[in-house]
């Protein structure tokens, strides 16, 4: 009888064991899922940073008393790439980055002759695609940390959390008010 | 040894070179293996279309997901629109939105033509993308592939298997056994249709084998791009939000949704959008204006479903059969016939549970032979159903029913039904002889029955209702397209169609 009861409880600690390790693992793939997909973030916004020096210049030739303009969008890659920015701050200086490329790119319609440049219009394609690129990065980014709260928010996350340290919250990479797009509604 | 001899074993030992050869040529032929990228969500420059992506990730075997891929991938790039009303994704309705589809691939314009065939003006549910038969749905499909096919090759990204020549001489190849054979066995002095026979024989499972393996296979690039997009599988896999996005999601993943299908990740999205010969028993209709879901129930148990009177009057006939067959045996019946007799007999009971089984089956069996419904198994069953009589006898069992004069109560309980039943045949062909009903709607579905004899299920949507039972179509009634919209007289105690008129095809 002792050997049956003995061998019910082995089994049962063993499995209890087996989803404790489980669900600590998960915790640890989601965490690293995050920092991924941040890193992915990293390397599109990094791709859109190198090429406002060129978009800058092209404008500069044709645009050169817009300095308020240009200057503003230097400015702003200045703060953005500046570094040691926590999560919702470099989300605001992308935002206002943003904002400022908007202006200068708003430029073209002033000046036909800087429109036509096919230069320009080039650097102007590859930063539309490179912001599409980190919107879909942010939507990854957004859905990893989302999967991360809701394993760190159940049970038993909520209690392995703490066992292994390097468990936190993760802040959401946001869109600020200037780059949300209005939301189109439709009745079916 | 003789010639014959010579001649059968040099076939054989051709069997054993040309399955070497096959087995080289498989082995030369195989896909190298993929070396999947790191993890990442670029698509990289000019991607492959979501349709290619599947074949890729299915290995260059099939294109499973491809057309419901294709389909997320137009509704990403505007074509289509994919809307969700409700909770339920199955429920989602997807719509055209006339956008400009001059630049589509053959395999994009087929999806965006099946969901315009079924969508029209107004959209359609998802469900009802669904082919409503196998045959329409495997043709469709492989129609599809071929397409797929070609642009792969196109892109440098898939080749076929074996190389023309080498096919062919593995085809040629594969009858030399057959042929060694038949001359063997025209010189062994058997006839004309054994040397054929013979011949060919050996030939069907070689030709079985080539056919299975023909097909594509992967070049370097395809290779390389598979590599990158397992690498994208991988980055979607490790984001479990995305497994369960609905169709409609499209709105906010973009492309990213129909690549995860291709992929296999986004296995709801996948299974929803079902190009395939979609549910027999849940079919969605517009016929009446709207579209909702049908539920069809197919009376494959009902007793004398789609029979004609001769038929019922038969059946009737083979059912009192076997009730008045059953009670003569009960009242007949004598305990003597169990008991063993002669000179050196002891009267003891001899297999009275044997006794009794054959009787029963043997009544059963005359009730088979009236019913038309004897077959080549028959006396098989028949053989099988004495053993339980049988192995009662060995163990003692049923002697005491043996011994009782009259009805036992499973005799008595068998008589009362299928006294039931002849008389349930005789209402049923009363009934067929009335004026038939009209019914008009469209055809859901058309089922075929594994017996050709039997008469095929119809399924009607007449517009009245979200429930049908199938009709009874004769077997040698011509087939009727699903989607038609027909007028049918019909005999509602059978289900038997009488007559069908396709008002629009």
């Amino acid at each position: 009888m002792g050997v049956i009861v003995g061998g019910i409880s082995a089994v049962l600690i063993a499995v209890l064991a087996w989803w404790l390790v489980r669900t600590y693992n998960r915790l640890v793939r989601l965490r690293n899922q995050t920092q991924a997909s941040w890193a992915q973030i990293d390397v599109q916004l990094k791709r859109r940073h190198e090429l406002i020096p060129n978009l800058v210049e092209g404008a500069r030739g044709y645009a050169a008393h817009e300095r308020a303009t240009l200057e503003a969008v230097v400015a702003a890659r200045g703060v953005a790439t500046g570094g040691g920015l926590g999560i919702v701050d470099q989300a605001a200086a992308e935002d206002a980055l943003t904002a400022s490329l908007g202006r200068l790119l708003a430029l073209g319609e002033n000046y036909p002759q800087l429109k036509a440049d096919r230069h320009f219009a080039t650097l102007q394609e590859e930063l539309t695609t490179a912001e599409d690129r980190i919107a879909y990065a942010r939507q990854f980014y957004n859905s990893a940390v989302q999967s991360y709260h809701t394993a760190l928010e159940s049970f038993p996350g909520n209690l392995l959390a703490g066992l292994g340290g390097a468990h936190g919250r993760k802040e959401y990479f946001e869109a600020g008010a200037v780059v949300q797009d209005a939301v189109q509604v439709r009745f079916a | 040894m003789t010639f014959e001899a010579e001649l059968y074993w040099s076939g054989a030992g051709l069997i054993a070179l040309w399955l070497a050869a096959f087995g080289i040529a498989l082995a030369a032929t195989r896909n190298g293996a993929v070396e999947a990228a790191p993890a990442t969500q670029e698509f990289g420059p000019e991607p492959e279309s979501p349709a290619v992506v599947a074949l890729l990730a299915n290995r260059w075997r099939s294109v499973d997901r491809a057309a419901a891929a294709t389909l997320l991938d137009l509704a990403a790039r505007g074509l289509l629109e994919l809307r969700q009303p409700a909770d339920d994704p199955a429920h989602s309705t997807v719509h055209l939105t006339g956008k400009d589809a001059a630049d589509l691939t053959p395999y994009e314009r087929r999806v965006l033509a099946r969901v315009a065939e079924r969508a029209g003006e107004t959209g359609a549910p998802i469900g009802a993308i669904a082919f409503r038969g196998e045959e329409r749905a495997k043709a469709w499909n492989g129609a599809l592939r071929q397409e797929i096919v070609v642009e792969a090759r196109r892109r440098g990204l898939s080749r076929t298997r074996f190389a023309p020549l080498l096919a062919t001489a593995l085809f040629m190849t594969l009858f030399a056994p057959g042929a060694l054979f038949g001359v063997a066995a025209v010189s062994g002095g058997h006839g004309i249709r054994g040397a054929l026979a013979v011949a060919v024989l050996p030939a069907l499972p070689l030709m079985w084998l080539l056919a299975r393996s023909l097909g594509e296979r992967a070049t370097p690039r395809g290779l390389e791009r598979a590599g990158h997009w397992a690498g994208v599988q991988a980055w979607l896999h490790a984001h479990e939000e995305f497994a369960p996005l609905p169709p409609a999601a499209v709105t906010v993943w973009d492309r990213y949704l129909g690549y995860g299908t291709a992929l296999g990740v986004t296995s709801r999205a996948g299974r929803l959008l079902g190009f395939d010969a979609g549910d027999k028993r849940r079919v969605w209709s517009s016929y009446g204006g709207t579209w909702r879901p049908v539920r069809i129930r197919y009376p494959r148990l009902r007793p004398g479903f789609g029979a004609t009177t001769a038929r019922l009057l038969q059946l009737a006939c083979a059912a009192g059969v076997v009730a008045v067959g059953l009670y003569l045996f009960a009242v007949l019946r004598q305990p003597d016939w169990a008991v063993t007799t002669g000179p050196d007999a002891d009267h003891s009971l001899r297999r009275p549970g044997l006794l009794l089984s054959a009787g029963w089956v043997g009544i059963a069996l005359l009730g088979v032979l009236v019913a038309g419904r004897f077959g080549r198994w028959t006396l098989f069953v028949a053989f099988l159903a004495l053993m339980p009589g049988n192995f009662g006898s060995a163990h003692g069992w049923l002697g005491h029913a043996m011994d009782r004069s009259g009805l036992l109560v499973g005799e008595t309980v068998a008589i009362v039904s299928f006294g039931a039943l002849a008389a349930y045949y005789l209402t049923l062909a009363v009934l067929e002889r009335r004026a038939p009903h009209t019914v008009t709607g469209e055809v859901l579905r058309m089922e075929p029955r594994r017996r050709e004899s039997a008469p095929r299920f119809l399924a009607l949507d007449t517009g009245d209702a979200d429930r049908t039972v199938a009709w009874a179509l004769p077997p040698e009634a011509p087939a009727v397209a699903p989607g038609s919209v027909v007028r049918l007289a019909v005999s509602p105690a059978t289900r038997a169609v009488r007559s069908a008129d396709v008002v629009t095809g």
